[in-house]
């Protein structure tokens, strides 16, 4: 059989970003060939990715042919869709059907997913082009993918700091320009952080905006897919095509989203629009130098016309609590499945006493560091004698700061902050208290815990360092927090 | 409030096995979280409605009857177990 790769003209990937639209455009145009472009993509892969370690697995010959059919269907003269040949990465905890599915894990390192995530699916109706599966914190727990059973991600502007986690590759990817968009998921951040600290766009989309059907579990009422992006555009087109009820995931609603970038009159949406900014979120912690960006971002908004109003989220320092309790104890419960008995990894160095035994080595020697932390402190929380005063209590709470996001979405439309209140840090820097580590997702996890849609936008660097905006939504308004996010756009100098 | 003992506990509970050496560095680890948690006493919730947001999501039911799966489905999941015999995962004696 030919080695394919090497009957393809090697085309220079250019080194500026290519949006989705540029993308199809070149496609259509013939600048150059869908084969050319993802040879070209997998060519600067094996240069650099066992110094980055995005990606844990790559679908080459797969993605090549693919890539070959859609440039056929080209000189047949037919038309393709805005997604097809367009290639992108995927974060592994998101299954794709005979591959690898690791979840960052020992516990599923030779785990083969016997279906596809309904987001996959999807995306192979498009004709989308699946490159790979990207490195991540194990079972998504963490903020720096240095809890990955496979080593951590670095982050490509700064080899020496982290990515982000806990979708750190699945960030990376976009930002090395490895793939046109990406896939990842968001408990508490895990998406917009990343995002953050790698430069590029990142959305959590309202709960239940799409199917969680074939995304690893790792606390049910907090999860969601997430999409990375170079542009606003190409978030919405993703999320147009990912989106939508799903029957195999009960918590999905009926709320396809519609818009992809269409034009709008910006005029009369920035004469509406109306911004909240919380005191809770630009408060001691917060680096100065990021405050400064936001502040400017915001200053240059309300130079448009924007209407910013200063706004209160009293319950924000409660936040990171709340999550910590509540994920926790949904995290014991969904990790209780790898047991090695069904699938994933099993002991089997000496015999084991019984079934007992067998588990409890089992799950010791599959799961890491933090995933047992998160497993004990879950259960903790949910025990006779603390539950009521932990686990009910964050439950309250948690309804309480839906009431008061509520209350604050009646004043405005849109709440910025920032997303991460540090630069990206070192590797290494805070894997050994896992305190602070949590303290990164301080401004991520109302979002998840109130449910509603949050979207990081690059806005600048510090140095060479990227820095984030978050924008907050009320539920299912994505398209105005992503017409927002286009007018700030606009605002970048270049 | 805790103790390498609970910390034990806790690892039986969920099917942890904890070392001597981890149940204490796990034991530190988790009493700074745990103070951290305890935040959330300073609000008070007896007298706050919590119930009281506009209720967006709906609750979904449906029949309790299972759905039959292809062979070659249930094959694929087979598969991947440490151990199966025939259409059955094979576990270690319980009684």
């Amino acid at each position: 059989m030919w080695d394919f790769v090497n009957f393809v003209k090697f085309y220079e990937v250019p080194h500026r970003k290519m949006t989705i639209k540029e993308y199809h455009n070149n496609l259509v145009s013939k600048k150059f060939s869908a084969a050319e472009f993802v040879s070209g993509i997998f060519r600067d892969i094996e240069k650099e990715n066992d110094y980055l370690n995005v990606f844990l697995s790559l679908y080459k010959e797969e993605a090549l042919l693919k890539a070959k059919k859609v440039d056929e269907k080209l000189n047949r003269g037919e038309a393709i869709g805005i997604l097809e040949g367009a290639p992108y990465a995927v974060k592994d905890n998101i299954l794709i059907k005979n591959t690898k599915t690791t979840a960052g894990s020992k516990m599923l390192e030779n785990y083969i997913a016997p279906y596809d995530a309904t987001v996959i699916e999807k995306l192979n109706a498009e004709g989308a082009i699946a490159l790979g599966k990207t490195n991540l914190d194990e079972f998504a727990m963490g903020s720096s993918t240095e809890n990955s059973a496979f080593g951590p991600t670095k982050n490509p502007y700064d080899a020496t700091r982290v990515a982000g986690g806990s979708s750190g590759g699945s960030a990376a990817a976009v930002a090395k320009n490895w793939a046109v968009f990406s896939l990842g998921s968001d408990t508490g951040g895990s998406v917009r952080q990343p995002a953050s600290f790698c430069g590029v766009f990142g959305l959590k989309p309202t709960y239940g905006r799409l199917s969680r059907w074939g995304l690893i579990a790792m606390a049910s009422s907090l999860d969601q897919i997430g999409i990375f992006a170079n542009c606003t555009d190409d978030i919405a087109i993703v999320l147009k095509a990912i989106s939508g009820k799903d029957e195999l995931d009960a918590t999905s609603q009926d709320k396809t989203f519609n818009w992809e970038g269409r034009d709008f009159d910006i005029k009369n949406f920035l004469k509406n629009i109306k911004i909240g900014l919380p005191a809770e979120y630009l408060q001691e912690g917060l680096n100065p130098e990021i405050k400064k960006i936001v502040k400017e971002k915001i200053g240059k908004l309300e130079q448009l016309g924007v209407k910013v109003l200063n706004i209160s989220l009293p319950l924000t320092p409660y936040a990171l609590a709340v999550y910590y309790i509540i994920m926790p104890a949904e995290v014991s419960s969904n990790l209780a499945r790898y047991d090695g008995i069904k699938y994933g990894y099993t002991f089997s160095k000496e015999q084991t006493k019984d079934l007992i035994d067998y588990y409890m080595k089992t799950r010791s020697e599959g799961f890491g560091t933090e995933a047992k932390r998160r497993i004990l402190l879950g259960t903790f929380v949910l025990s006779h004698g603390y539950a009521d005063k932990f686990y009910l209590k964050a439950n309250e709470i948690r309804n309480l700061m839906i009431q008061e996001f509520q209350e604050a979405f009646k004043q405005v439309d849109i709440i910025i902050t920032p997303t991460s209140p540090t630069l990206p840090f070192k590797i290494g820097e805070k894997i050994k208290d896992p305190l602070s580590m949590y303290l990164a997702d301080i401004y991520t996890v109302s979002a998840n815990l109130a449910y509603i849609p949050a979207l990081s936008v690059p806005v600048g660097k510090i140095g060479a360092l990227p820095v984030g905006l978050q924008l907050m939504g009320a539920w299912w308004e994505e398209e105005k927090m992503l017409k927002l996010s286009k007018v700030i756009e606009s605002l970048r100098q270049e | 409030m805790l103790n390498q003992d609970q910390i034990k506990h806790l690892g039986l509970l969920s099917r942890l096995q904890i070392t001597e050496e981890e149940s204490q560095r796990l034991l530190k680890d988790i009493e700074k979280i745990v103070a951290y948690i305890s935040r959330l006493k300073e609000i008070k919730t007896q007298d706050k409605n919590c119930f009281s947001f506009k209720q967006d999501y709906l609750n979904v039911y449906r029949d309790d009857t299972g759905k039959s799966l292809s062979l070659e489905t249930r094959q694929d999941i087979l598969s991947q177990a440490p151990q199966a015999k025939g259409e059955y995962f094979k576990v270690k004696k319980i009684i």
